[in-house]
Parts: C-alpha cells; sequence; structure tokens
C-alpha cells in the first residue's frame, strides 16, 4: 500500500465529505441524535455513507471475531460484514476475503494497521489484535469513495441502556433523500410560482380588459362562440429582393472569415497541441 | 386564424408533446446546474459524489433523450399538418405513440431517480451511455426501449399522413418542411435499430438474468451505431428552424429550396456509418475501419458547411429586404430584439463555433489529444446543447402562441433570454474546451487527483479560473433556462382570445423554390438504399468479426450500480 | 437547379477543406507515424483475468523487460486501481520503448497518461495495445477517464520515467 497516495486520498475525501456533512448537517441534526443516544457510540458520520452499516454487532466474550471483506454492499459486493462490531480489549479481529466485489484491503484510517496492497483471492486473511479500549475506523483503499467503511469498538464503551441496534445510517439518508426531493420539487416548481407572481401581482390585470369589456365579451362569445385567435397581419419588406439580384456578398464574406479561422485553429491544434506533445503511441 | 383553430387536434398533440419536453427541460437543467457547481468543486453541499453519477445520468437522459424526443415530436407534428394543411389521420394512433414515449420516459426516470435512494432496488446510474457491463435496473433498459419504439410509431403517423397527401396530389413535389421530416425520420429508423437490438436482444434479457453475459466491445458498437446519428435526430430539426422559419424571421426568404433537400439528402446517407469516429481509441477494432468511418464523418461536414452559407444568405436576403447595405453592416438591421430570431441566430452562431470542435473530433488519430476529456462536452453543449436546444426554445416563442391561441406573456424576459443563455455557453463551453486540452476528464464528480495534477500542463489562466468560469457559466445557463420556463409557464396560463397574436404563421416561399430543384431529390426509396449500402460496407466486417466468436464472447457478467 | 456562383465556390473550398483535414490525418499516420489501437492486442476473458488464470502477463501484471531499451508492461484496470500503477507507480527507464497491454476485469475503465497522448479505452474482453517512447525522465499521472462506478474519479496511478542509470533493469514490478 503506497502511503502517498493512500494517505493523502483519504485526507482530502474525508475533507470534502465533511463539507457535504456541513451542508446537510442542519436538517440531519435530530437524526444524528437519535443515532448516537441508540448506538451509544458517536462515529462522527463515519457510517453516513455506508449502506449495510446496521448498527453494532455485539461479538464480546470471543477471543477471536470475524468480519468479512467484501459483503453485498453500497451497491456492488462492496462492505464489510459487519460493518461496526463491538470487541472486549484483547480480541484478535480476523479479516476474511469473500473474494468478490474486486480487489480490496483493510486501511486503518489512524494509520495504525494495513493489510498492504488490495488483493482479490478468497480465503486471504489479515488479523490484527486490539488491546485498548476505544473506537477504530477502517477502511478498503479502492472502495473508500463508495463507502466501504468498517469500524471495531473495543470494551463496553457507550454499552448498556439504549440498545445496540441504532439505524441512524438508514434514516439519516432518507432525510437526506427528502432534502433532496423536496429542493428540487421546489426548484421545478420555481418558475411556476415565479409566473403566478407576475401574473397576480396586478400589472397584467391594469393592462387587461375591463370588467365592462369582458362581459361584452362574454356575451359575443355566447352569440357566436369561443374567440378565434387571430395572427399579426404579414408584414411586407420594405423592399423585395428577388432571386437575380440578390448577391450575398455578407455571407461569402463571413463564410470566408469562418473559413481562414478554422484552418489556423487546425493547423495550431494538430501540429502544436497535438503533435508538439509527447508521448505519443506509435504501434 | 391560427393553427390552434385550424388543427386544433393536432394543437392538443403539439401541446402536449411541447408540455413534457419543458418538464424534462426544468429536472435535466437543475441536474446540470447541480453538476456545474459539483465538479467545479464550489458547492457539494447537495449530493455526495457517488450520487454525482446518478444526477448525470439524469442530465443525460432528461435533455438528450426526453427533452428532444418530446420536442421534436411536437414540432414535427406541427411541421406535417401545416406544410401538407392536413390533420394527422387517426387521433388514437396519435395518442397510443404519445403515451408510449411518455411510459417509457417515465419508466426510465423512474429507474434513473432510483439511484438517489440505495435501500429502494431501482438504479440506473449507467451515464448516457449505460456501457456494459454497468448494469443497471431492468426498468431502465425497458423504458428506454419504449421511448424509442413510440417514436418509430410517430415517424409511421406522419408517413401516413404523407400518403394520404400523396394520393390526392401526386404529381407535387413534397412540401420542404415534410421532406425534412420524412428524412430525418429515414435516418432515425435505420439509426435506431442498433440501440433497439442493443436494448431488447442483449440488455434486457441480461439484466433480468436470461442470458448471463453479454460482449462489452459488440454492445458499445451498436450502441454508437445509433449514437451519433442521434446527433442528427437532435440537429436535423434545428435546421428544419433554421431553414423553413428563421428566414421568415429576418425579414426574408430561404434562398434555395434544391440545396435545403441536398443537404437534407446527404443526411440520410451518411449520417450513419460513422459511429466508430466515437470509439477510435477502442481495441478490438481494425485501424482500416475507423479510417472508413473518419472519411465519412469529414464528408459529413459538407451538409453543415451548406447550411452555414444558405441559412446565412437567407438571414442576409432578410436584412437588406429590411433595408440592410454594406458587406457587413446590414448585420445590424436583423430583428435582435425578436427572441425567436435572436434565439435561433446565436444558436447557429455557437453551432459554427461547436462545428470546429467537431472537425477535431473527427480527426482520427487526433483523437488521442481529447478522447473522454473535457473538451468533448465543451463540445457537445454547442451543438445539441444550444444549436438545437436554444433554437428549440426560441421557436417556441413563436410557435407556443399558436398552438395555444395566447399571447406570449413576459415579453421582456424572452428578449433577455438568449442572450442569457449565450453568454452562459461561452463562459462554460470555452473553459471546458481548453480544460479538455489539458487533459481534464469528461465524467467525473472531482476532477482532482492526488498524483495527477501535478502533471496537467500549465494552460492559460489555470485551472481555478476555468473552473470559475464552468461554474458561472452553468448558472448562467439556469437562469436562463428559469427565464424561458418563466415565459412558457406565463404563456400557458394567460387568457385566450385577448387581442390578436403577436406571430404570424406565415412562411414566404424559396426564392428558388421547388420548380428548379431535381425531382430525383424527392425519391427517398433510393436515398435510403444508397445510405443501406454505406452501412454495411462501414459496419458489416467489423460486427461479423466482432460476433464470430460468438455473440455473446468475449462476454461479461453484470456489474449492478 | 440555381445555385448562387458564391454558394459554388463555397462548395468547392468546402470539399478541399475536407480533402485537406484528411489529408492532415493520413500525414499524421504516415510522417510521425501516430498509430490507433486496434485489434492487435486480441481478446481476452475479462472472468480469468479477474481470477489470475488467463495464462496470460495479465496473472502476474507488472514491467518487463523484454529487448534492449525495450518493455512489456501489463497492466489491469478494475475498480478502482490500476495494477501496476495505483498502490506501486510503474516504473520504466528513460529512452526506451515501453508497449503497454491494458485490459479490465470488471467493467469498461479509461487508460490515460495525463497531459499526453497516451489514452486508449480499456473494455473487458479486450486487450489494448499500445506502444509508447519515453525518451525524457520524468512523472505522470495515469487517470481513468471512463466512468467505471461510484468511485470512478478515485482511480488514478502513477507512471515514473526515471534516468536510465537509476533504473533497476533486472526486475520489473
Amino acid at each position: 500500500m503506497s502511503g502517498r497516495s493512500g494517505i493523502d486520498g483519504l485526507t482530502r475525501r474525508e475533507l470534502l465529505r465533511g463539507g457535504a456533512a456541513a451542508g446537510t448537517a442542519a436538517a440531519g441534526l435530530a437524526a444524528t441524535g437519535t443515532a448516537t443516544a441508540q448506538s451509544g457510540v458517536d462515529f462522527d458520520g463515519w457510517f453516513s455513507d455506508v449502506s449495510n452499516y446496521d448498527g453494532i454487532v455485539d461479538r464480546r466474550g470471543q477471543d477471536e471475531v470475524t468480519v468479512e471483506v467484501g459483503v453485498q454492499a453500497n451497491g456492488s459486493d462492496w462492505g464489510f460484514g459487519p460493518a461496526a462490531v463491538r470487541v472486549d480489549p484483547g480480541t484478535t479481529v480476523v479479516w476474511e476475503w469473500t473474494g468478490r466485489g474486486g480487489a480490496h484491503n483493510v486501511v486503518a484510517e489512524n494509520d495504525g494497521y494495513s493489510s498492504g496492497t488490495a488483493v482479490n483471492e478468497a480465503g486471504e486473511t489479515f488479523e490484527q489484535t486490539f488491546e485498548e479500549t476505544g473506537i477504530s475506523k477502517y477502511f478498503c483503499d479502492p472502495h473508500l469513495a463508495v463507502g466501504m467503511k468498517g469500524a471495531i469498538v473495543i470494551g463496553d464503551m457507550g454499552a448498556g441502556a439504549g440498545g445496540e441496534d441504532g439505524g441512524g445510517g438508514s434514516f439519516q439518508l432518507s432525510q437526506e433523500g427528502w432534502l433532496l426531493a423536496g429542493s428540487f420539487g421546489l426548484a421545478v416548481a420555481s418558475p411556476l410560482i415565479f409566473a403566478a407572481f407576475l401574473r397576480f401581482r396586478g400589472r397584467d390585470r391594469a393592462v387587461g380588459p375591463s370588467d365592462e369589456t369582458r362581459n361584452q365579451l362574454k356575451r359575443v362569445e355566447e352569440r357566436e362562440g369561443p374567440p378565434v385567435a387571430e395572427e399579426a397581419p404579414v408584414e411586407a419588406p420594405a423592399q423585395e429582393i428577388e432571386h437575380d439580384e440578390y448577391d450575398p456578398w455578407g455571407t461569402l464574406s463571413l463564410v470566408i472569415g469562418y473559413l481562414l479561422l478554422v484552418v489556423t485553429l487546425w493547423v495550431f491544434m494538430y501540429f502544436v497541441e497535438f503533435l508538439g506533445r509527447g508521448p505519443t503511441v506509435i504501434g | 386564424m391560427a393553427f390552434v383553430d385550424e388543427y386544433p387536434d393536432a394543437a392538443k398533440v403539439v401541446r402536449a408533446n411541447f408540455g413534457v419536453a419543458f418538464i424534462a427541460l426544468a429536472i435535466g437543467g437543475l441536474f446540470g446546474l447541480i453538476q456545474a457547481l459539483h465538479r467545479t468543486g464550489v458547492f457539494r453541499g447537495l449530493i455526495n459524489s457517488t450520487d454525482y453519477y446518478t444526477v448525470l445520468t439524469g442530465h443525460g437522459v432528461l435533455l438528450a433523450l426526453v427533452f428532444t424526443t418530446f420536442f421534436i415530436a411536437g414540432l414535427f407534428t406541427w411541421g406535417v399538418t401545416n406544410s401538407l394543411e392536413r390533420s394527422l389521420p387517426n387521433p388514437r394512433l396519435t395518442w397510443a405513440w404519445f403515451l408510449t414515449m411518455l411510459v417509457g420516459s417515465g419508466l426510465a426516470a423512474i429507474a434513473i431517480i432510483g439511484g438517489f435512494f440505495p435501500e429502494l432496488p431501482l438504479s440506473a446510474d449507467v451515464l448516457f451511455t449505460f456501457y456494459p457491463p454497468l448494469q443497471a435496473s431492468p426498468v431502465f433498459y425497458i423504458g428506454a426501449a419504449l421511448l424509442i419504439v413510440g417514436s418509430w410509431i410517430a415517424g409511421f403517423d406522419w408517413f401516413r399522413t404523407f400518403w394520404a397527401w400523396r394520393k390526392d396530389n401526386p404529381d407535387e413535389r413534397i412540401p420542404l418542411q415534410t421532406f425534412m421530416v420524412l428524412t430525418t425520420m429515414i435516418m432515425w429508423y435505420v439509426s435506431t435499430v442498433g440501440v433497439a437490438i442493443e436494448v431488447v436482444v442483449f440488455l434486457i434479457p441480461w439484466s433480468l438474468g436470461l442470458i448471463s453475459e453479454v460482449d462489452p466491445l459488440l454492445t458499445r458498437t451498436l450502441f454508437w451505431y445509433f449514437g451519433h446519428p442521434v446527433v442528427y435526430f437532435w440537429l436535423m430539426p434545428a435546421y428544419f428552424i433554421w431553414y423553413t422559419i428563421l428566414p421568415k424571421l429576418a425579414g426574408g426568404r430561404l434562398v434555395s429550396d434544391a440545396l435545403a433537400r441536398i443537404v437534407f439528402v446527404l443526411f440520410v446517407i451518411l449520417s450513419t456509418p460513422v459511429g466508430f469516429h466515437h470509439q477510435y481509441l477502442d481495441p478490438g477494432i481494425p485501424e482500416g475501419f475507423k479510417f472508413i468511418a473518419m472519411t465519412n464523418t469529414m464528408f459529413l461536414l459538407l451538409p453543415s458547411l451548406l447550411t452555414a452559407f444558405t441559412v446565412v444568405a437567407s438571414m442576409e436576403h432578410g436584412a437588406r429586404q429590411r433595408g440592410g447595405t454594406g458587406y457587413l453592416s446590414w448585420l445590424w438591421n436583423l430583428p435582435w430584439d425578436n427572441p425567436a430570431f435572436a434565439g435561433s441566430a446565436l444558436a447557429g452562431i455557437m453551432f459554427a463555433a461547436g462545428g470546429f470542435s467537431g472537425m477535431i473530433n473527427a480527426g482520427m488519430n487526433i483523437n488521442y489529444l481529447i478522447h473522454n476529456t473535457l473538451w468533448v462536452p465543451g463540445h457537445f453543449h454547442l451543438t445539441v446543447g444550444t444549436a438545437a436546444a436554444l433554437t428549440f426554445m426560441a421557436v417556441s416563442y413563436w410557435l407556443v402562441p399558436q398552438i395555444t391561441g395566447k399571447r406570449l406573456q413576459h415579453r421582456n424576459l424572452a428578449i433577455v433570454q438568449p442572450y442569457v443563455w449565450f453568454v452562459g455557453m461561452t463562459l462554460m463551453s470555452n473553459a471546458m474546451h481548453r480544460a479538455g486540452l489539458a487533459g481534464v476528464p469528461r465524467r467525473t464528480a472531482e476532477p482532482e487527483y492526488n498524483v495527477v495534477d501535478a502533471t496537467f500542463p500549465e494552460v492559460l489562466g489555470g485551472m481555478g479560473e476555468m473552473q470559475i468560469q464552468i461554474a458561472l457559466g452553468g448558472t448562467l445557463l439556469f437562469l436562463g433556462l428559469g427565464l424561458f420556463l418563466v415565459v412558457m409557464t406565463g404563456t400557458w396560463l394567460a387568457e385566450r382570445g385577448r387581442g390578436t397574436l403577436s406571430v404570424n404563421s406565415h412562411l414566404p416561399a424559396a426564392l428558388s423554390g421547388p420548380e428548379h430543384s431535381p425531382r430525383v431529390l424527392d425519391n427517398l426509396r433510393l436515398w435510403t438504399a444508397i445510405a443501406i449500402v454505406l452501412i454495411l460496407i462501414a459496419y458489416g466486417p467489423p460486427i461479423a468479426s466482432m460476433i464470430g466468436d460468438g455473440v455473446l464472447n468475449p462476454g461479461s457478467p453484470g456489474f449492478p450500480v | 437547379m440555381d445555385i448562387h456562383r458564391f454558394e459554388k465556390l463555397w462548395i468547392a473550398i468546402a470539399l478541399l477543406l475536407i480533402i485537406g483535414f484528411i489529408s492532415t490525418v493520413a500525414y499524421g499516420s504516415l510522417g510521425p507515424g501516430v498509430k490507433m489501437i486496434d485489434n492487435s492486442g486480441g481478446t481476452i476473458d475479462a472472468e480469468e483475468v479477474q481470477s489470475g488464470s488467463s495464462g496470460t502477463g495479465f496473472d502476474d501484471p507488472g514491467v518487463t523487460k523484454t529487448g534492449p531499451n525495450e518493455y512489456e508492461v501489463y497492466v489491469k484496470a478494475q475498480q478502482f486501481q490500476f495494477i501496476p500503477g495505483t498502490s506501486q507507480p510503474i516504473e520504466v527507464p528513460a529512452g526506451s520503448t515501453v508497449t503497454f497491454y491494458v485490459t479490465a476485469s470488471d467493467v469498461t475503465h479509461g487508460f490515460n497518461i495525463a497531459g499526453t497522448n497516451v489514452n486508449t479505452m480499456v473494455i473487458p474482453g479486450q486487450v489494448a495495445e499500445l506502444t509508447v517512447n519515453f525518451e525524457e525522465p520524468g512523472s505522470y499521472g495515469i487517470v481513468c477517464n471512463e466512468y467505471c462506478g461510484g468511485g470512478h474519479h478515485t482511480m488514478e496511478g502513477r507512471l515514473e520515467v526515471v534516468p536510465q542509470s537509476e533504473y533497476n533493469s533486472t526486475e520489473g514490478v
């Protein structure tokens, strides 16, 4: 695992994700609060884009705990199963590759451990023993962007009243969905609202027919049927120019100008931008 | 008497099609704004970067397929009825194709929107090109197929109207507007065969699990068999407007009926055997066939270059009839304050620029420079995004009053709208072209990379300047779209019968009319046959070699998105 | 048929322009020798590439020396990485002729050495073969420029062209 690209990648993406989270923070505040209260552990938004996060699975009391790498999640086999587990201090976590969803690896968010280059052989394992109480977040480098993330909760922190199954992830998502749908609806309707505003603010009415005229029109309509839309009159040109007396000099100048421009740009694009820039495929 | 009273049934069909088109335009345009702000990093709060591709799929499908197809269906229904002076023969058939297209579009839209909700089993984040083995929900493919089938029935409806007219007028020349509708539809039938086979024979059974694998190269070749002619399906209706309506709006007459027909015949012949120019960098296709596609593509420049001359000369004719003089000072005599004229003319100017980047795209080996970079969307936002879309919006200012019988409302907003679009597109498109030359890829939520940025060569003004132009341009375009929708909704909701309309439907005859154009041009069978022969030459051997090792081989299982 | 003499002139010019464009492209092929990606790489079973049992260089992708100053590089593209390229850079010496063989084990990808003319589609079942001369030492980014799934924007790699003297020619990656 290349330190440079992996770590830079994480930092930058997390920053961006932070920005995205801030955008929905206001609306999602209540939801996040609920999630924290229910699961008892604050993952700080780590699981907000992880589709298979379904609370913390309690595996306390075991010396060795297995997490599958490459389970159905996030639109393909891009998940850890289970995404979050609770273990006792001193437990060894064994990650076992399913061989599905392409090549994966396990990389700690804080750089504490890494399984190295992503691989896709089924049965591959990687293990790590967790001694200290706390939360260890990790991800798969190639599939971080699509939400292949997990966490190990070590010890009893936040456990107890309230239960373990916080449905925070899905609730927050639907909240986001509503926000999205609401903004779309509003934006699509905005021209209508604006048109209605223009129509009813009174100006149009002022130039429209008076009540008397309306009544008059109504009477006409009753007598003669609905109004027929009349077209604007056809305007005769100021001067008629026939085929034989018309030489499009202006058009000729314009198209010749266009031709010169195109030829110049073509030469520049082909010989300077393209052939002047190597390397190029030669076989 | 306006169209709405003369052909009330046809007017209703046109209104229904335009209505759907404008709704798709509103949603697709909003998606465009979200993308412009997201990928430039100006605002990423609304969606996360994975959902960017859902938005991108929606933008492409809603604008390039749904908006265009419905608008064109409305426009052509008007064109056929108006130029043949008769209604479509069977209202039930007409509403059947409209409903088929509507249901298809609805299904595709639902599948795409489903991508926002991971808890739903629907998703179609496969972008406009839906390359397998990325796999969408079957609902998406079925929707796309229905939209195409609906458009086929629509074409049949127009052909039937024409055949009925022909029976009554055995010796007359096909009226120009109908001629353009029919040639466009012939091209559409010939080219949609590719995507129909791709979707119906391969993708629907594959997404339903009936077959386990498809050949990614074969399916993308079938897509591009359709994928280039589809741009002419967007463009030929814009040409229809430029040839038959724009000269009148300019105050003049079309210079030559014969040249207009020649241009459309060239499109029938050359539009399809060029698809490989989208696959210049595909492995598995011999270089010789790429070269054949290139020469065909280059000759396809001819009808567009001819159009540039004929349409500009027709506008110049108008300007001179309005008292214009000099080599170029007649340009000031054009009615730049008439939104229908200004929109169409500005769209034409942008198309000249888009034409140049298209010439680069057509050049075979120079494709290494710009393939899949931001240059490509920069190009097609000038062509389909302006030459077609802005022309369609502009002609709506002229046509919607006639199909509703209502005066155009908010005329002041309509007058500035084309200019807002023009400025927005100038900013966005030039920056996209230059970013593409620097190597910035298209179709990405975050064009920043950890190791790559340093190696994008220095470009004029730098990356930041280009990002800002794209974001600002995208915002202006959305504003322009909003103005258009305000004018349209206002007009739609206005009262009928309040004074006369501000437009008339009179279309003056061409300076050199159909009596001077060779009759062979109207021989549609001949041109169709030539088109098919050229397609067999360009596509026969490569497709034969792709299916030589088995239709589904080398196969790929689906990767659901 | 009335065609104005100006328009006849324009048709002639337009045809010359078209022929000029085609000739330029032909010159690019014959003069500087720019070659298009074609079917020379052959086909391959994507699932065997995935499982590493294709019996080709893609089972152990990397750089191999095939002659004096000649190298072969097998690159496997998959969601969302180049192997090699992403986890460790591809290293080749300056002044060498390098033939890349690129294929995909899952969906369609792109392979573009950023800022250069080295650019190809990577289609499952097809092998893209590209020969490139690297004259000068330098460091290049590799971008996947075709949408390949939700993490597409993170798919990138690195190519290092190192001076001859620093290159350890006996081993690949």
